[in-house]
């Protein structure tokens, strides 16, 4: 058993079908990259891992206890999907004490564990005085993201982290990510349309097509150049 | 965090998130507009309910005003209730932000049903039965009366919320808003068809039930409202999956009746299509139709019952109704389309024809959704079926020109999918005086009728009737103003919209 078990999962939304997973396992402290088109199904799973949206059939476990009717996983699981998940009329400073206050942070904690995350959010965000209804798109995106991840939890789920964001903070975000990975061993889960964001980065790589597996692949091991030549056999 | 301090926290934002709410975000005069609303509300409610005794009394000669009052109080609720149907909301929309966070759903829950409390629709009522019970209980009778009495209209208002409450909390929909529909269709057939001075008795012993201090009639209400919020709690802990935002909503496009017809219409056909997919297509807008059914029900109700029977009292709460939805859809001139105003810009749109087009689609709106309140007039009330008529052609005229002229004047973005009662997002305060302005326009020519040697209704229906047909038939050429002016400020507006 995994850290993260899928078991048998479908969703479908009414009649259409969104995605169907057999048996997918996920060891604690592994980084993996979710691949895939538009409609591929990559946000519809990190929904079902979230617990915000109910599946059709099968289970998902997190930490061996299941996502759905249980809030267990919520006090580990730091998590950024869009800007639905941000509280718009909080500056960037109360959401993200709010969130870490939710994780049992004190204030002073929160300030020093904000310091990692101070060049990638530059000077736009902290101490500005505006609302997050009033930033960019952007900027929203890296409060989303610095709240998922000062609370440093034990799984983080992020998706399309790289939206939005200019070259240099991409860059930023990547080595973030691959800093908490390895120093605290963080089990992660990122969505990208990009499989050059994902590149490098991860151990592991899942390519959905049309709500399916169509390939799990482990770098450096498994050539990622085959998830590209299978992009642009799509593109003709 | 425990799920108290959970709780206080999600208070606290609650209040952030009200304080902080973009039309207090506004400008000094749009707070001071609104504080002078609610002084006007409370003042007009407090006058009402000082004069219920005595217009009760007129009614009903052989009873007190209060055994009058409590006599009718069961349908002034199951009133209450009908409009809580359709209008009342949860206020849902901060939920999904906190559905990933270590927030219990139970604690979110309890949350949603509490802030669900502080509703304006468990507050008006008392607005006006607080100055009637004082006048007509705490006077004649005594204090503890009149806080009973309180305490009754509260635990009647509260069944009322708490039903709602449930009905739209429940996951099966179909049987929850059975509950409330039963309720009030019991009371339609047995207070209106069957036997209406039976109901009117039991409706009367309930309210005296009440201020004698009775404990079951206290009782019971309570253990009703338990019951029905802890089934509504059962029920937001069981369908959070609808409040988390996950929609796969699928739409039928450009089928509909309307859109159909649209398309066929020379020149301006494909604007109205444009118009009709965005008013129906957003909650804001949508919402703001919808309650069209409620105001052709309403209003000819409301006149049909009038203890005032004067026509002129209304003159400029009617101007607000007389044009149908363009009166508050005119006002944010562009502000609407303002998502997508860069594409208009830049594609080969002729402004003045895409302003006749928004002017013609509102006046033929107007006049539709105004057609059948008239008709109903006309049975019982012709002298407002008149006054009605001329506050049409008055308000469709005069009073669009001048919600067009000033609306192009604002630039700020609105999100028309953004649904809020009384939100003004995108407008600025003065935006917010021209409803004022139209309203109270209204006034002058009042005042012009008193100097006709004619009734003052029908001076009113004339001198509105004539000066709307004047702006109407002109229309070409103030709508050509309107349109040399936006091209001015087009830049500005422009640059504004992008935020």
């Amino acid at each position: 058993m995994g850290f993260i078990h899928i078991d048998n999962i479908r969703k479908e939304y009414g009649k259409q079908f969104a995605l169907t997973i057999e048996d997918i396992r996920i060891p604690e402290g592994t980084l993996t990259g979710i691949v895939g088109n538009n409609g591929a199904g990559k946000t519809t799973l990190l929904r079902l891992m979230l617990d915000l949206t109910e599946a059709t059939r099968g289970n998902i476990t997190i930490d061996s206890q299941p996502v759905a009717g249980n809030e267990h996983w919520k006090a580990f699981t730091g998590s950024y999907l869009d800007e639905g998940f941000l509280i718009d009329f909080l500056t960037p400073e109360e959401y993200i004490y709010f969130t870490g206050k939710l994780y049992g942070l004190q204030p002073e904690a929160i300030d020093e564990r904000l310091k990692r995350f101070t060049r990638f959010m530059g000077d736009e965000i902290l101490g500005q005085k505006k609302f997050i209804r009033n930033l960019s798109a952007g900027n929203k995106q890296k409060v989303g993201i610095v709240a998922a991840m000062v609370v440093e939890p034990r799984l983080l789920i992020l998706d399309e982290p790289f939206n939005y964001l200019d070259p240099s903070s991409q860059i930023l975000i990547k080595r973030l990510l691959q800093e908490e990975h390895e120093v605290r061993k963080t089990a992660m889960l990122i969505s990208s349309h990009n499989l050059n964001h994902l590149t490098g980065i991860c151990q592991r790589v899942i390519l959905l097509e049309k709500g399916k597996i169509i390939k799990d692949l482990s770098p450096p091991h498994d050539d990622l150049d085959e998830v590209e030549r299978y992009f642009a056999l799509q593109a003709g | 965090m425990t799920s108290f301090q959970i709780f206080n926290s999600l208070v606290y934002q609650g209040w952030l998130s009200f304080r902080r709410a973009h039309y207090f975000q506004r400008s000094m005069s749009i707070k001071a507009l609104m504080f002078f609303v609610a002084v006007v509300f409370l003042w007009y409610a407090y006058l009402l309910g000082m004069m219920l005794p005595s217009l009760l009394q007129q009614i009903f000669p052989d009873k007190e005003a209060h055994e009058a009052f409590f006599s009718i109080w069961l349908y002034a609720y199951a009133a209450d209730l009908t409009m809580r149907l359709f209008l009342q909301k949860l206020p849902k929309q901060l939920i999904q932000s906190y559905l990933t966070l270590p927030v219990g759903k139970g604690t979110l829950a309890g949350y949603i049903l509490a802030r669900s409390w502080f509703s304006i629709y468990n507050l008006y009522l008392f607005a006006l039965l607080i100055p009637f019970y004082k006048t007509a209980l705490q006077y004649p009778l005594s204090g503890q009366a009149f806080w009973l009495a309180i305490l009754g209209s509260t635990l009647l208002a509260g069944i009322n919320h708490a039903i709602i409450t449930w009905a739209k909390t429940w996951p099966f929909r179909v049987p929850a808003a059975s509950l409330p529909v039963f309720l009030i269709a019991l009371t339609a057939l047995f207070g209106i068809v069957i036997n209406p001075s039976l109901f009117m008795a039991f409706s009367e012993q309930v309210g005296k039930a009440f201020i004698s201090g009775n404990i079951w009639v206290i009782i019971f209400p309570l253990a009703i409202i338990g019951l029905l919020q802890y089934m509504s709690h059962r029920g937001l802990c069981t369908s959070f999956y609808d409040w988390s935002g996950t929609t796969n909503a699928t739409v039928n496009t450009g089928t509909s009746f309307p859109e159909q017809l649209f398309a066929r219409v020379p020149v301006y056909g494909l604007f109205w299509q444009l118009e009709w997919r965005l008013i129906t297509r957003n909650k804001r807008s949508k919402g703001g139709l919808r309650q069209w059914p409620l105001v052709i029900i309403g209003l000819p109700l409301f006149f049909y019952f009038d203890p005032f029977d004067n026509a002129s009292m209304y003159t400029y709460l009617l101007v607000m109704v007389a044009g149908g939805y363009g009166f508050f859809h005119l006002q944010y001139t562009f502000s609407w389309e303002s998502r997508f105003f860069d594409m208009i810009a830049s594609r080969q749109t002729d402004i003045h024809e895409f302003l006749r087009a928004k002017y013609y689609f509102y006046l033929a709106l107007g006049l539709l959704q105004i057609l059948p309140v008239l008709i109903i007039l006309l049975f019982f009330r012709p002298d407002l079926a008149g006054l009605l008529t001329g506050l049409f052609l008055y308000v469709t005229g005069p009073v669009f020109a001048f919600l067009m002229h000033t609306g192009i004047g604002s630039s700020t973005r609105i999100d028309p999918n953004k649904r809020a009662s009384f939100n003004f997002e995108g407008t600025s305060g003065t935006l917010f005086v021209v409803v004022f302005v139209s309203m109270f326009s209204v006034i002058i020519l009042m005042g012009f009728a008193y100097l006709l040697p004619l009734a003052t209704t029908t001076g009113l229906a004339l001198l509105t009737g004539v000066s709307g047909l004047i702006f109407i038939l002109l229309h070409k050429i103030w709508l050509n103003a309107i349109a040399k002016h936006f091209l001015r400020k087009k830049y500005h507006n422009l640059t504004k919209y992008r935020g």
